[in-house]
């Protein structure tokens, strides 16, 4: 709960006026990942004055009362812009990784008034009031427009280059990235500690309260680190460190790496303030574009996968190969509307995976499937369809792809051609041939036995009974495309021979046991091999007299897809025997039985972009899914 | 060898949470010297189709599932243990796979041997909780006790499962059944019954009640002399 408030108060915070100038300019070219939280969007779902009387909003605006010792009666208290966009950006350089939030404000005087009490600490420069926090490794700096919040933590590495270090006054230590330091003894917020560092800004940030905004104004700009832009080549050369005389005094070198932090963080805050919206930010990347949706509440964008694993993984572990190669950026769009809640992801390939991916897509769902579908009594069903030729013939492609370019690239090329050679791909796809449908048809009671004991009065003495129970299992069917179906019918043929299945009229019954409380039976027809726990539905399956009723949202589903998820909350409460539901708690089933229909899709490529899809319908009577979805929350929470 | 009892453990508590019913059965023959012998028996039985299908899983809410082989090893390393324990002798197990009932065997030498078990055995997994049970038994007076001390500790934790979750544990029984080779002439505890033979007693109640101190097993049983 705590948590979700957390969340609700970040995107919450965005406010009225819809003057306010999209912020996302500010966000660096290279920028790891970007959340955006369309706040116009949510408020125009659950409007703000509505928003403060319910349940969560009242508990929101107390927990915010309580935490800054003030008294928020609406969320437009705040002093945030509610039509506007909130970005949260994760930034990843040679020297450091910071997290940022960016806020729209409608009316900064409400923040000023936030931060009254730290009022010394806090340094005004052109209009923008920067406060620097130590211990926090935390920036929070404002102007009239916007609220920028940055914590970023210093990469030791970048810091272990002896060159580097002593261009930020560090002494070098060997061993670095093992040091370690006293938490107890420690006070972070002591900050008047003479460091050796020999910049003037870092200084000014060391001494708080005596802050002279003149000499920031000069600010040595050298004290900035590289930023990712050009990253700094050399880092890993210099392997050995350069022998110091000085001591090892782990925490002076703690506070000092946390000073330069410190420091970076103010400058590159300054910057952001300074951006214009000419100068190139996250808005020159394509595929940042096209994650950017103004229909969307909320949007996530991930920078490119490949690009970012050899970045990051040292080279010693990329020499055994890339499994990122090929893979692309990442992005994800939540869209809330009158009927629906849907969640888009996006995954970019190259074009090499992008045409791999499209063969092993292009294969559509078995037709005859649908023949066996009751779309009106459906709990739920999941579906996929695959070329299973085209997987086994790719898959030594994708594995030479991984590891093609390591140490190891002969060897895995030797290891591909075996495999080809000893696979028939053909065959292979003749027996699956790569769809498959299960169906989750209903919920039926059976009698199940378990062993308790009886107690002999005269003596206590107790002996092995089998008593039995009602339980209620599942009843499903499932069906699996396949052209030569010789190898199922041996597999159970044997298992006829050792007398654990029995053959009656073409369908197969698999002998229940104390094991296996399911009855299941196996009939395989017209290039189908069926598996279902009724004996009903398998015999006029075989007779051609089981009649199916499909409805259209269904087919489409099954049919549109390579993979098809259906679960309909209220088919399984509407299924779910009496005694079940006793049993359960009755607001579990009550929310069970309003709650809407969930769909999960993935139709393979487009544009070069893998995709899935997951939908919520909104349950008639509520407004819209924002609303059905707070209200679920609130629900959910007075659950015992 | 207990440390891998946090592998078993996340198993337990699977079966608890996700099944409906379990039993505990705590069978003692206590001599008039002193020594005897002990069962304990665990049956899942009447969750076997649940448990199974868990068994069937890799992991579940983010625990491992143990397979079977895993929990046949452990179960071994739990008899072997007490092979090594003081007083402790003819140690035998059973493990049921097909009914989910496992069940283990010993003879102890005095009944402090036991208490000296449980509490090794608490310590091994880091449990720092008094022993909840001891046993006593003076042969002079011809007088067994056993002794419950119920822990708040325990009931905090009860009380802070979901409702639904408690069910379980209401469902659930706990079972203990003292033998002797004389008979009773009293016991103090209202909730337990005596056998019509008079040489055994016996006390039912759901795991709820114990582990939220509802109820009490102790004992104070005066035998014939």
């Amino acid at each position: 709960m705590k948590r979700l408030l957390q969340l609700v108060t970040l995107v919450t915070c965005a406010s009225y006026t819809a003057t306010a100038q999209d912020l996302a300019y500010k966000i660096p070219e290279k920028a790891f990942s970007v959340l955006s939280v369309k706040s116009d969007q949510l408020f125009k779902l659950y409007p703000a004055t509505e928003f403060n009387n319910s349940t969560l909003g009242k508990k929101l605006l107390a927990h915010l009362s309580k935490t800054t010792e003030k008294d928020y009666k609406s969320i437009e208290d705040l002093g945030m812009n509610l039509s506007s966009s909130v970005y949260y950006y994760y930034n990843v350089t040679d020297s450091i990784n910071c997290h940022s939030l960016l806020i729209p404000l409608a009316d900064s005087k409400k923040i000023n008034a936030l931060f009254a009490k730290q009022a010394d600490s806090i340094w005004k420069v052109n209009g923008v009031n920067i406060l620097p926090r130590r211990a926090q490794k935390t920036v929070i700096a404002w102007n009239d427009q916007f609220l920028y919040l940055t914590y970023g933590s210093v990469n030791t590495y970048f810091l272990k280059d002896s060159a580097t270090a002593v261009r930020y006054g560090m002494p070098n230590f060997p061993n670095e990235g093992y040091y370690y330091y006293d938490d107890g003894n420690e006070a972070h917020t002591d900050v008047v500690t003479p460091l050796p560092i020999d910049t003037s800004a870092t200084d000014i940030i060391l001494q708080e309260g005596v802050m002279d905004t003149t000499v920031v104004e000069d600010r040595v700009v050298e004290s900035m680190p590289p930023v990712a832009e050009e990253p700094s080549e050399d880092t890993s050369a210099d392997e050995t460190a350069v022998e110091d005389a000085q001591p090892y005094d782990y925490d002076a070198r703690k506070r000092m790496i946390d000073s330069i932090g410190i420091t970076w963080l103010t400058n590159s805050t300054q910057r952001i303030f300074e951006k214009r919206n000419t100068e190139p930010s996250v808005l020159n990347n394509p595929s940042y574009l096209r994650s950017a949706d103004n229909n969307a509440v909320a949007t996530y964008w991930m920078a490119d996968l490949e690009g970012l694993y050899t970045s990051f993984i040292p080279y010693k572990l990329l020499k055994y190969g890339n499994m990122m190669r090929g893979y692309g950026n990442v992005n994800a769009r939540l869209y809330m509307g009158k009927e629906n809640i849907r969640l888009t992801s996006e995954m970019g390939l190259d074009a090499e995976k992008s045409a791999m991916y499209e063969r092993i897509c292009d294969h559509k769902i078995n037709k005859d499937f649908l023949k066996y579908i009751k779309s009106d009594s459906l709990i739920g069903f999941m579906s996929y369809s695959f070329n299973t030729e085209a997987y086994m013939n790719e898959m030594p492609k994708l594995l030479m792809q991984t590891y093609g370019g390591s140490r190891y690239s002969e060897e895995m090329a030797i290891a591909a051609d075996l495999i080809s050679v000893m696979l028939d791909e053909k065959a292979i796809a003749q027996v699956v041939k790569g769809d498959a449908l299960f169906l989750l048809t209903n919920l039926s009671e059976k009698q199940v036995t378990y062993q308790s004991y009886n107690y002999n009065e005269e003596t206590f003495e107790y002996k092995d009974t089998v008593m039995t129970k009602t339980e209620t299992l599942p009843d499903f069917l499932f069906m699996l495309s396949s052209d030569d179906t010789r190898l199922f019918e041996r597999l159970l043929n044997y298992g006829i021979k050792k007398e654990q299945i029995a053959l009656n009229n073409g369908i197969y019954s698999i002998t229940q046991s104390k094991k296996n409380p399911f009855s299941m039976h196996v009939l395989i027809k017209d290039g189908i091999v069926f598996l279902g726990t009724s004996l009903v539905d398998l015999t006029q399956i075989r007779n051609g007299s089981f009649k199916g009723s499909l409805d259209k949202q269904h087919k489409e589903l099954l049919t549109k897809n390579n993979l098809a998820m259906f679960f309909s909350p209220k088919g399984l409460s509407a299924r779910m025997p009496t005694r079940e539901l006793e049993k359960n708690n009755e607001k579990i089933s009550k929310l069970l039985a309003g709650a809407g229909n969930v769909y999960l899709t993935s139709a393979g490529i487009k544009d070069g972009y893998i995709s899935g899809d997951l939908t919520i319908d909104v349950p008639k009577g509520e407004e819209n899914a924002l609303k059905y979805f707070l209200n679920l929350i609130e629900e959910m929470d007075t659950l015992k | 060898m207990f440390k891998n009892v946090r592998f078993i453990i996340p198993l337990f508590i699977i079966s608890v949470l996700l099944s409906s019913c379990f039993e505990i059965i705590e069978d003692v023959t206590v001599k008039k010297d002193g020594s005897g012998n002990m069962k304990l028996t665990l049956n899942f039985s009447q969750s076997k189709t649940k448990i199974g299908a868990i068994m069937l899983m890799d992991s579940i809410n983010g625990y491992k599932v143990p397979s079977r082989n895993e929990i046949e090893d452990q179960i071994e390393q739990a008899a072997a243990r007490l092979r090594t324990m003081k007083g402790i002798s003819n140690v035998s197990h059973t493990v049921d796979f097909t009914n989910f009932i496992a069940s283990i065997n010993f003879s102890f030498r005095n009944v402090a041997d036991v208490n000296n078990l449980v509490k090794e055995l608490l310590a091994e997994v880091d449990v720092k909780t008094k022993i909840p049970l001891t046993y006593r038994y003076n042969r002079e007076e011809a007088r067994f006790s056993k002794d419950y001390t119920f822990s708040p500790d325990v009931k905090e934790q009860y009380n802070k499962l979901k409702e639904r979750d408690r069910e379980v544990f209401r469902s659930a029984s706990y079972i203990s059944i003292l033998r002797f080779e004389n008979t009773i002439s009293s016991f103090s505890n209202q909730g337990a019954k005596m056998s019509k033979n008079q040489l055994a007693i016996m006390q039912r109640l759901p795991v709820a009640d114990l582990v939220s101190g509802k109820a009490d097993i102790s004992n104070q049983i005066q035998l014939s002399k």
